[in-house]
């Protein structure tokens, strides 16, 4: 009666553990990464010739960097760039809402480098005493308007929502805050049909055609392909989100750590965001 | 006069193709091994199974072949061996449900449900609910059920099988007067030779899906045709009129004594059951026979050579 | 330990009891992160009263029309001998088992503006798109397959018995639905309108997907929750108590209810 008592523990034990492992390795609930895989175009490689960046074969071992889920395709274009010229460096990446992530760090979640999509969770983080060394903001992102291809609504601007099924983000996150910054500066109030929470969401309704137009971040805009189209938003520029990146306080690899930071502030870092959409400071 | 029932029918995927008529007024018994095709005829008469090919009628009404009449529109009523109470109704709805189903008003039907109830004996279940009845109370109250309706043709499927000795004694008595002194036209299947003596005036012999004998029933009995009605017959018993507390005057005269095994009423139809023992005697070249008592087998009639085989252990 | 004839093998009650954590400890933790003294007021802000009024209306509806549509269907199901009467079952339970996501998907291709059907509805003049409509639709798609299973089992279980003999008194088929085959059932009906209300209450991915998400029309107790949780988790977790309550009484009501259910 002993051994199958131990076999089941045993197996208990592993499944715990293995468990433990996989839920560092992907995002945890709220993941926004699956509305951007299948968006074309993403895995286009980053414009940047191999070698101009810090090559460095001395540094070795995993890097797992915790993203805002809008960093999904531009990051894993970058880690191609920075393992090629460090073979001996594997990056692993987990993506998901950037409040998800503090989160996660908070309960102890094993990463090494934290990039999020706003100051406000980074700041969270940084109170947590989650993340060492001041982060630093490597990358903007600004609202646009955008339609379902072919615009059914005939939309042209802000003048035009007042009739049309908008969705935005709901004001609790950061998308959504941005939208009520903007709408404040320009003295507008919207009716949206949905607040979604997240900026996927909002993308997700524009492609599928549900809603008439969607107020999204730039980046998504060159995610999302053909399936949208862009009418652009004046006063956009004052309310961009700014993407900080910093190393965690419990990394065991600090060095390997900032490699990647650098390497995100580099010219190679600012080519491949200026590509995917993002500004960069 | 039109039969009440006709069945001209076959089914062929249960290899069952018969012609039956059962006269209005009449009950008949079908009588036949498991398989013979006794449920097959009971769902052509009801509706519940279609035949292949061939016509029922129900008086001079078709109910299948040329037209298809549901079983709700046959104007029948079933009894099976489970009383299948409604248990969500009391006593009184049960039996009301049909008078209702068909048209009848809350208060009409109610009527007609507690006269039907006091006919069967069950006026005071009345609101009682199904599960606070025991077997016996719960059929009798099916019983009622099924006959509120005033069917044309009420069909008696193993109607007292899952009673015990007790009950189906009394209720056998409650379906007597119920279906047969009161003119009402029946066919009812079963494996109760008490049954069909108590209930049917004819008896249809089932085997292997045709109509292997029929006739009036103490002329089948008394002189069967076929192997499973002579086995059925070949049982110790006799029909007489009870003569006094001990005595049964058989139909051909002959007075048989023994001990009554429950209380009749002198003057009244009687069944004497002779209980074989082990003697073996020869009688003449006969090979061995089994006699009863010396009074029965003085009043041995010879059946058909082809029964002889059958009724070896006796004679009625 | 297993000295009773018949009886478990002790070491049985191990992983019983590690299930048992498995389920019971994060049901636990929920009610220790619970902060109790703002409980009420966390419960009766705007938001929530708005969330869990539309979540039991929505739920209300959506399960009627899974009783409406499912209970026909449950006993087509497990009576009738349709040709392709598995592959329907199939088809039928499978919202059991897709992820949220998918079945939010799946509607969304065929209500949706540019789905299957959204195109014929909209030149109807339907448009259901981020309307409460929507939010029922998803829930009874999710829910149908608890009353469909449930109802399903206790009508082949039970068989026909008592219809034939209902028909045969002079009952047409509505009659005997209606007062033979519909309170004969009753038990099922219950716990699988139990079941189906509690899933419809605890629906999310399909409506985040296919209906939207606005205060008073789309946005749920699920999908309130979800949102509280980026800016007030504590909120969260209040609402989430309310959402496990709720989900508790209604599975312990199927409980009660089933004993009863072999009434035939």
């Amino acid at each position: 009666m002993r051994r199958p008592l131990r076999a089941v523990a045993a197996v208990l034990t592993v499944l715990i553990l293995s468990s433990c492992a996989s839920g560092a390795g992907q995002g945890g609930p709220g993941d926004d990464a699956p509305g951007e895989e299948s968006a074309p175009g993403e895995d286009a490689p980053g414009p940047t010739a191999e070698g101009t960046g810090g090559r460095d074969p001395a540094l070795s071992g995993d890097l797992t960097v915790f993203a805002a889920a809008s960093l999904h395709g531009v990051f894993e274009d970058l880690a191609a760039q920075f393992s090629t010229a460090r073979p001996q460096v594997q990056v692993r990446f987990s993506f998901a809402g950037s409040s998800d992530l503090v989160a996660q760090l908070d309960a102890g979640a094993p990463a090494d480098v934290l990039a999020t999509a706003d100051e406000s969770t980074m700041a969270d983080a940084l109170d947590a005493g989650s993340v060492q060394d001041e982060p630093v903001v490597f990358a903007t992102n600004a609202l646009t308007l955008i339609t379902p291809q072919g615009n059914p609504a005939g939309i042209t601007g802000p003048a035009d929502l007042a009739g049309a099924d908008l969705v935005v983000c709901a004001p609790q996150v950061p998308c959504g805050a941005a939208t009520a910054r903007w709408a404040a500066n320009l003295d507008l109030t919207l009716h949206p049909v949905s607040e979604e929470g997240s900026v996927t969401d909002v993308l997700g309704k524009v492609t599928s055609g549900q809603a008439e137009a969607g107020l999204v971040y730039t980046s998504d805009v060159r995610a999302a392909g053909s399936a949208v189209e862009v009418i652009g938003l004046p006063g956009a520029d004052d309310v961009v989100n700014r993407y900080p990146i910093a190393v965690t306080a419990r990394t065991e690899q600090a060095d390997l750590a900032r490699a990647w930071v650098d390497f995100v502030l580099g010219p190679q870092g600012r080519a491949a965001l200026t590509e995917a959409g993002f500004g960069t400071p | 006069m039109t039969p009440a029932l006709t069945i001209r029918a076959a089914v062929d995927d249960r290899d069952v193709r018969v012609s039956i008529e059962v006269p209005r007024g009449r009950v008949v018994a079908l009588l036949g091994a498991n398989g013979a095709g006794k449920s097959t005829v009971l769902g052509l008469a009801a509706g519940l199974v279609r035949p292949s090919s061939g016509t029922v009628l129900i008086g001079d009404r078709e109910v299948a072949g040329g037209r298809w009449v549901p079983p709700h529109r046959r104007h029948i009523s079933l009894l099976a061996q489970d009383p299948l109470l409604l248990p969500h109704l009391d006593v009184l709805a049960n039996v009301a449900f049909g008078p209702r189903a068909t048209g009848a008003g809350r208060e009409r039907s109610q009527q007609i449900a507690r006269r039907q109830l006091e006919e069967v004996g069950a006026g005071h279940l009345a609101d009682r609910r199904p599960r606070e009845l025991s077997g016996g109370q719960q059929q009798r109250v099916a019983l009622a059920r099924a006959l509120a309706p005033r069917p044309q043709l009420v069909l008696l499927d193993e109607p007292l099988a899952a009673l015990d000795v007790q009950a189906a004694s009394e209720l056998r008595q409650v379906l007597r007067t119920a279906v047969r002194s009161t003119g009402r036209t029946a066919v009812v299947v079963t494996h109760d030779l008490l049954d069909v003596l108590a209930l049917a005036d004819d008896v249809v012999v089932l085997d292997r899906g045709r109509v292997a004998e029929q006739g009036a029933t103490t002329h089948l009995l008394t002189r069967p045709r076929t192997d499973f009605a002579a086995r059925f017959a070949g049982v110790n018993l006799l029909l007489g009129t009870r003569l006094d507390e001990d005595a049964v005057r058989l139909d051909g005269g002959v007075v048989m004594h023994g001990l009554p095994d429950g209380p009749g009423r002198v003057g009244k139809a009687n069944v004497v059951r002779i209980i074989p023992f082990a003697k073996w005697t020869t009688i003449g070249s006969a090979p061995r026979r089994p006699p009863r008592s010396a009074r029965a087998q003085s009043r041995c009639t010879a059946p058909n050579p082809g029964a002889a085989r059958a009724t070896r252990s006796g004679c009625v | 330990m297993s000295s009773r004839a018949g009886g478990l093998p002790g070491w049985a009650f191990l992983p019983a009891a590690l299930g048992l954590l498995l389920i019971g400890l994060p049901a636990a933790g929920i009610l220790l992160a619970v902060p109790w003294s703002q409980l009420p007021a966390l419960l009766t802000s705007e938001a929530s009263l708005a969330a869990l009024g539309l979540s039991l209306r929505t739920s209300v509806t959506a399960t009627a029309l899974a009783v409406v549509l499912g209970v026909p269907l449950a006993l087509i199901l497990a009576w009738s001998r349709l040709p392709g009467a598995r592959v329907i079952r199939t088809v039928v339970l499978l919202p059991l088992v897709l992820p949220p996501v998918v079945s939010g998907l799946a509607l969304l291709t065929t209500f949706g503006r540019r789905g299957l059907l959204g195109e014929y509805l909209s030149v109807l003049g339907v448009d259901i798109a981020f309307s409460t409509t929507a939010v029922v639709l998803a829930q009874a798609f999710v829910a149908m397959p608890f009353l469909v299973l449930s109802v399903e089992g206790a009508a082949r279980a039970a068989g026909r018995r008592h219809e034939v003999i209902a028909a045969t008194l002079g009952a047409g088929p509505t009659t005997v639905l209606r007062r033979v085959t519909i309170p004969l059932l009753t038990p099922a009906l219950g716990s699988g309108i139990a079941l189906a209300f509690a899933r419809c209450l605890g629906e999310f991915g399909a409506t985040l997907t296919f209906a939207g998400s606005l205060q008073g029309v789309t946005r749920t107790l699920p999908l309130e929750i979800y949102l509280q949780r980026e800016t007030d988790p504590q909120a969260a977790v209040a609402l989430s108590l309310l959402l496990i309550l709720l989900a508790a009484v209604l599975v312990l009501l199927t409980q009660r209810v089933r004993p009863g259910a072999g009434a035939r």
